[in-house]
């Protein structure tokens, strides 16, 4: 017999003025409860003397709130789930004030300039590199000279000052990505940096958290393309007449095999990307 | 270590070492006396558990009331924005830069006068790393601790910013007009009362400027003067051969067909070539690898045999086959006995009746035919000049000229005295201090150093030189003129407080100079910075003296250095010149060898008493370079300051070492005396106090002091955190007629006691045997390891030999055996214990391990340094490293082991009065099967499929567990952010690569994940490139004409070729730090599975790495094997080649 049964026949007393008038059935009663419960005489009757701190109403609240503590963090951990992933967070899709507003719209999209020609080193090193003051002087010492906006780059090129981007794709400092694996190993610009000839004003398209760069290297296949496309805005492998009838995962399966891209346990390694 | 530990009971130590056997090692006294402080650093990793924030001036409850609120805000941590960066790309980028990539750049660094090449790792413009240059003599590839330690020297905060006159700062054009005025009023009286204070130079612009100087000024005056200065070596090579020159010794020599030619029997008059000497990097680098014997892919079955005879205890003393200590003042006579058996004219002694065994085997060994010109006799440059001049004798008799040793025309500008001799730099600054002090210097220039401080005790140079500034005219204008161009200002450096004004010197990383090798191999110091500060060179001063007014601003560096180098060369000298810069090396300017031959052996023979020291029952004190921070220069360096000394393992502090023997006798005057108890030693009336360390091994009566510390002013890390002088200035006792030994040492106790701080029991691990059976608990205890009862339990203590040492006849005679080395350490392994854990596939990709050879490594410190440099690992300070808190990844591990015969043992000899002494260099085992990794409760250090033993510091939540579970005791703990305070500057050394950790996570070796990661990728870039390049050939090839095809057939058989032998190079060029530093190939790193070679007929064959070779040597063996923790890195025994007329019977 539980302790529980017990107390639900008897009643502990509710005031201390009926304390007061305890009756002889009740001393026996608490002869008999402290004897199943194991208590000494002494012990029943200080709890008795003892005032009561709950209502029952107390047990239901204690039940509902098991169910409230679980929905409460389920719901917390939405909201920070949402906040983490948000572009307050993560600056996916947020546009940074540049010194001077850089269009890839109008330099990619509308005059067709080669990735390449500005991130000179993307398949060299780990760094794509931003182009020197120079290589925008190579067009615009003879092309819209006058123009306002253009101000910074000549007085960069005038004085000798470098210009001072703000960083848009920052990844913190404990990881080490390098560009040029990437890129000799056919993961497209567009994969992670999306439809720049669509960006009047240069914003990361990506999350860049850790899930997302996962996602890749978790399912390579899903996302390589052949090496000559990688700067190809525009790759779609259900129309490559290079490699026709092939889907993307059945192409990126066959190039994962040719490009000796390592075995996705190791692709998921942590000193893959941490040191 | 608490406060005032309890000396290790010697008498106890000795019992516990002469009941060892033969082939047992052990860390220290303390461990043989098993002091409390032993078993606890074993026992307790962290040995203090109350954590501590005193330094942070935290209090407990602070912390944690802190740390409640920062766990509440952990999760708004999370939700934090990313902080905002800038990118600034160049203006106009230079050609060769990329960003992201490292460039390197060979230079020189002097180091005491003599040349060293490097190469500089720069990134962006911001230097981060020297490593050693392989095309240059004096460095091989290798490195010591102070070229890898230079360069946090170039972003010492404390480093000074500016020209100070009198204290104040002022600028360099006030300094010119000064010095212009002055020189131009002296013009008419031929420079009377100038004079310049030099180092050892051997810089040829810098020569040819003060050979100049004093064209223009034929009264003025140069003196040469540096704490090292090898005047000995010289004043011996004047004494033998009538004129000045340089000895270079050759250990190994290729012949025209480049076949090598080893010394096979060397005999060490107190020379530590191995590291002290400016040649040390080449000596040994030649010298092991006339030692490494390998019997599997390569063939060499013979060693080298080093006798060391030593007053001191050196490196090369702890490589010795033999090693014989003496006191300093009975080498003269142990090498006149030896030149008299040798059968060399003079009135020689025959030498003490004990070392007649000694001189008997060397002679047989010297004279035996086979060794007919392939001997070497080198005599210390502690030694007098009559030792060296025996050495040379005892070479030219030997054959040895012309073979194992020759001589050049010197390489360093003498000192010339006022009578027109050559002089020793002693001579040379005794002579300077006593113009100063009658009055006939008015016009001082010091060029670099410390004189100030580094004088010898009997040299008032200090005092004469404040009273020199100090003269005023009676109207209180300065009368005489002192500048000293150095690395600190007057409030860092005795010498620019003393001085009227102070030049900023330049770091050799930010000033074009020239400087020449120990062979007179010259190479130009090519900057890879502009000066951080206002800092000029030694040319670039000297450049002001020489030019007149009339030709005022004076040249750059760059212009000076290409000037003088431009009349060296007939034609093209742009082309030279960008070859030099580029290789590092000044092509043809060894100097080559000249014909000398001994002068009359007269002089030899009456070897003056005034510079042999009688040998007397009082102490001796030898005098020695730091091994830490050199002459003082370094004292300023983080790095160095925290390495631990060799042989004592003491960090942050010097000490006067003395035998336990010596201590013994000490004890009759002094009971109690313990390790850190300050004893005042008096030379001449000069009294130094200083603490006293036990070290086995120093020889008996010998006090080894070592030069560097207790100058009065110094940067933060020179000083003690009060200010006071760190360590003590044993520059104070030395004396200018011989600066290397003092005899009649006085000493009384002062009653004073100094908490020395050693790392020699940190780290320990542990090799108390596990006992399967539970009724051997009992002998869990240390005894056990002395008397195991059963023959299980020998085995089992064998199986945990950490070092295993055999010698090389018994090598010889039981390599083939299966089992060799396991035998020497005691049994076979045990079998595998099953694993609950699958196992992971090791056959495939690369499988990077280790080897690290203990017959090679001599202990230099080189790894750790680079280690700390590659890796951005913290100093953490004294009070830190006592609590066990040292944060080197590598560490060394020194053993000491009996080095008597059993013999030797019956008759009662010490067993500590001359160890054996084994180094093993310690990094992260890489274990196949990590006992780290299982105990993580966060997944935090996790395995690669390449086998490495990842630290995920993000994850790291600071449990610690892995380093208890870890038997190597590889692993450490950032208790603090240590790199929190760490000065801007000094962040710009920081190796971009490599994350900097923070406070509360674990690291550890990473087996230089930062280099094989890019190893990797260029080859991945490299055989990803080539193969497609071979697909676009062979879809061009159908329907190509049958000549085409056929070239296409060759191309692609070329890239094919290509693509597996620069896999295999790539390979072979990858080093990590450490190895890249060794001077003596100890460590060699790769993927140990074998990787396919094209062989001339187009078949890839699986050939082994330099490591994977290494691995299948016999005397490869695993540390603490029978935990079947597969460890990657493994070591190769030691293996020794005593002389079998000393040792019949040795094996060990």
């Amino acid at each position: 017999m539980s302790w529980r049964r017990q107390t639900r026949r008897h009643p502990l007393p509710r005031s201390k003025s009926i304390i007061a008038d305890t009756t002889i059935r009740q001393s026996i009663d608490a002869v008999e409860f402290s004897r199943l419960c194991g208590l000494a005489n002494a012990d029943y009757i200080a709890a008795l003397r003892m005032a009561q701190l709950f209502h029952p109403s107390a047990n239901t609240i204690a039940r509902g709130s098991i169910l409230g503590v679980v929905l409460l963090s389920g719901v917390v951990g939405a909201v920070l789930w949402y906040i983490e992933n948000s572009p307050y967070v993560t600056w996916a899709g947020v546009i940074r004030e540049q010194p001077v507003p850089f269009s890839h719209e109008h330099h990619v999209g509308g005059l067709g300039i080669d990735c390449r020609y500005c991130h000179a080193q993307v398949e060299d090193s780990n760094f794509a590199g931003l182009p020197p003051t120079k290589t925008c002087m190579t067009c615009h010492s003879v092309l819209w000279t006058n123009a306002q906006m253009l101000q910074p780059v000549r007085d960069s090129w005038r004085d000798g000052r470098p210009i001072i981007w703000q960083r848009v794709h920052n990844l913190p400092h404990y990881v080490y990505f390098d560009h040029s694996i990437h890129v000799n190993k056919g993961v497209g610009c567009v994969t992670c940096h999306g439809q720049v000839d669509r960006m009047p004003l240069m914003y990361q398209n990506a999350t860049l958290q850790m899930a997302w760069c996962l996602n890749c290297h978790r399912q390579p296949e899903k996302f390589i393309r052949p090496r000559e496309q990688v700067f190809n805005l525009y790759y779609d492998p259900a129309h490559d007449p290079a490699h026709p009838d092939e889907t993307q995962e059945s192409l990126g399966t066959k190039l994962i095999e040719e490009y000796h891209i390592l075995p996705k346990q190791q692709l998921q390694d942590c000193y893959t990307c941490h040191r | 270590m608490s406060k005032g530990a309890p000396q290790p009971d010697l008498s106890q130590a000795r019992e516990r070492a002469a009941a060892l056997p033969g082939d047992a090692a052990w860390r220290s006294l303390d461990e043989l006396a098993r002091t409390d402080d032993f078993r606890e650093a074993v026992e307790r990793e962290f040995p203090s558990a109350v954590m501590d924030f005193e330094n942070d001036g935290w209090s407990r409850r602070n912390f944690l009331r802190l740390m409640g609120a920062s766990m509440a805000l952990a999760g708004v941590y999370g939700c934090s924005e990313r902080p905002s960066d800038k990118i600034v790309p160049y203006v106009s980028q230079p050609e060769q830069i990329v960003p992201g990539m490292p460039l390197y750049f060979a230079t020189a660094m002097p180091l005491n006068g003599y040349g060293y090449g490097v190469l500089a790792e720069s990134h962006e413009g911001r230097p981060t790393k020297i490593e050693g240059n392989p095309d240059h003599p004096a460095s091989l590839g290798g490195t010591n601790v102070f070229i890898q330690a230079s360069i946090l020297q170039l972003y010492d905060p404390e480093r000074s910013r500016d020209v100070e006159r009198a204290g104040v700062v002022s600028t360099w054009e006030s300094f010119t007009r000064e010095m212009r005025d002055r020189l131009d009023a002296k013009r008419m009286s031929g420079g009377e009362g100038i004079r310049i204070l030099a180092g050892t130079i051997t810089s040829p612009t810098l020569t040819s400027q003060l050979d100049q100087f004093l064209r223009d000024f034929p009264k003025a005056r140069v003196h040469h003067y540096d704490p090292l200065a090898r005047s000995n070596t010289d004043a011996g090579a004047r004494r033998a051969f009538g004129r000045p020159v340089s000895t270079i010794h050759q250990f190994r020599r290729f012949d025209s067909e480049n076949r090598p030619h080893d010394a096979r029997v060397i005999v060490s008059l107190d020379d530590d070539f191995l590291f002290e000497n400016p040649s040390s990097l080449q000596y040994s680098r030649h010298f092991i690898a006339a030692r490494q014997v390998r019997v599997r892919h390569a063939w060499q079955t013979t060693m080298n045999r080093l006798y060391m005879i030593e007053s001191g205890f050196s490196l090369t003393g702890s490589m010795a086959d033999h090693r014989i200590p003496l006191k300093p003042s009975n080498i003269g006579e142990f090498a006149a006995a030896l030149a008299k058996r040798l059968g060399m004219p003079g009135a020689l002694g025959e030498g003490q009746s004990a070392w007649a065994r000694y001189l008997d085997a060397i002679v047989s060994d010297l004279r035996k035919p086979e060794n007919k010109g392939a001997t070497l006799i080198i005599a210390g440059e502690s030694q007098p000049a009559e030792v060296h001049a025996l050495a040379h004798a005892m070479n030219a008799a030997l054959g040895n000229v012309g073979r194992t040793v020759y001589y050049t025309e010197p390489v360093e500008r003498l000192a010339i005295g006022a009578d027109g001799r050559t002089i020793s730099a002693f001579e040379s600054l005794a002579e300077l201090t006593g113009d100063m002090n009658g009055g006939r210097v008015d016009t001082l220039l010091i060029l670099g150093g410390n004189p100030a401080y580094t004088a010898p005790g009997d040299v008032p140079f200090a005092n004469a030189l404040l009273a020199l500034t100090t003269t005023k005219r009676s109207d209180g204008s300065y009368t005489n003129l002192t500048a000293h161009l150095g690395m600190y200002g007057g409030q860092f450096d005795d010498t620019s407080y003393r001085c009227q004004w102070h030049l900023p010197e330049a770091h050799y990383l930010e000033a074009w100079g020239d400087v020449r090798a120990f062979d007179g191999t010259a190479s130009i110091i090519q900057p890879l910075i502009a000066p951080l500060h206002k800092g000029r060179s030694a040319v670039e001063v000297m450049d002001i003296l020489l030019t007149p007014a009339s030709q005022y601003p004076s040249k750059s560096g760059y212009e000076i250095v290409r000037e003088y180098w431009r009349g060296q060369v007939s034609d093209s000298f742009d082309a030279a010149w960008n070859g030099w810069l580029q290789r590092g090396v000044i092509e043809g300017s060894k100097y080559p060898a000249v014909s000398v031959s001994p002068a009359a052996h007269a002089p030899i023979a009456g070897s003056s008493p005034t510079t042999i020291p009688a040998a007397g029952g009082t102490l001796e004190i030898i005098f020695r370079a730091d091994p830490s921070i050199g002459d003082g220069t370094f004292a300023n360096n983080g790095w160095l300051q925290e390495t631990p000394k060799f042989f004592t393992k003491l960090v942050w502090d010097n000490a006067a070492l003395i035998s336990p023997k010596t201590a013994d006798a000490l004890r009759q005057q002094h009971p109690e005396l313990a390790d850190g108890h300050m004893l005042s030693f008096g030379v001449d009336g000069r009294k130094v106090a200083a603490p006293i360390m036990v070290l086995p091994g120093v020889p008996d009566g010998v006090v080894i002091m070592h030069l560097g510390y207790g100058a009065q002013r110094g940067g933060s890390t020179a000083l003690e955190s009060d200010g006071t002088p760190r360590g003590f200035n044993a520059y104070a006792l030395r004396g200018s007629g011989s600066p290397w030994f003092a005899t009649g040492v006085s000493h009384e106790k002062t009653g004073a006691f100094h908490q020395l701080v050693a790392t020699r029991n940190h780290h320990a691990m542990d090799t108390l045997p596990r006992f399967d059976e539970p009724s051997h608990h009992e002998s869990l205890k240390p005894d056990a390891i002395e008397n195991p009862a059963t023959d299980e339990e020998q085995r089992e203590v064998n199986n945990r030999k950490l070092v295993r040492t055999a010698t090389l006849q018994y090598f010889n005679e039981s390599e083939k055996h299966r089992f060799f080395v396991q035998e020497l350490g005691g049994d076979v392994e045990k079998k595998p214990l099953l694993s609950l854990y699958p196992g992971w596939d090791y056959s495939k990709g690369y499988q990077w391990g280790m080897s690290i050879d203990m017959q090679s490594c001599i202990g230099c410190n080189a790894c750790m340094v680079a280690c700390v440099s590659e890796n951005n690992i913290a100093v953490v300070g004294r009070e830190q490293v006592a609590r066990q808190r040292d944060m080197h990844w590598i560490r060394i591990d020194q053993y000491f082991g009996s080095s008597l015969t059993k013999e030797q043992m019956d008759h009662g000899e010490d067993p500590l009065a001359n160890p054996r002494v084994f180094h093993q260099p310690v990094p992260c085992m890489h274990c196949e099967n990590a006992p780290c990794e299982v105990v993580c409760p966060v997944g935090a250090t996790v395995h690669s499929p390449e086998g490495v033993n990842e630290m995920v510091y993000n994850r790291c939540v600071g449990t610690r567990y892995c380093s208890n579970n870890c038997p190597y005791k590889v692993r450490r703990f950032n208790f603090f952010n240590y790199m929190k305070n760490s000065d801007e500057l000094f962040n710009l050394q920081h190796n971009p690569q490599v994350t900097v950790r923070s406070r509360g996570v674990m690291e550890k070796c990473t087996y230089c994940v930062q280099r094989l990661t890019r190893t990797r990728i260029e080859i991945e870039k490299m055989i990803v490139g080539l193969e497609q390049r071979q697909k676009a050939l062979s879809e061009e090839r159908t329907g190509a004409t049958p000549e085409r095809q056929h070239s296409i057939d060759r191309e692609i058989a070329e890239l094919k070729r290509r693509r597996h032998n620069e896999e295999f190079e790539k390979l072979e060029n990858l080093q990590t730090a450490c190895q890249q530093a060794c001077p003596t190939d100890a460590i060699v790193f790769g993927s140990i599975l074998p990787v396919p070679v094209m062989n001339d007929q187009g078949a890839a064959l699986p050939q082994l790495t330099k490591v994977g070779k290494l691995k299948q040597e016999p005397t490869d063996y695993s540390l603490l094997a029978d935990l079947t923790t597969k460890p990657r890195t493994t070591y190769m025994a030691r293996l020794r080649n005593p002389n079998p007329d000393l040792e019949p019977e040795a094996k060990a």
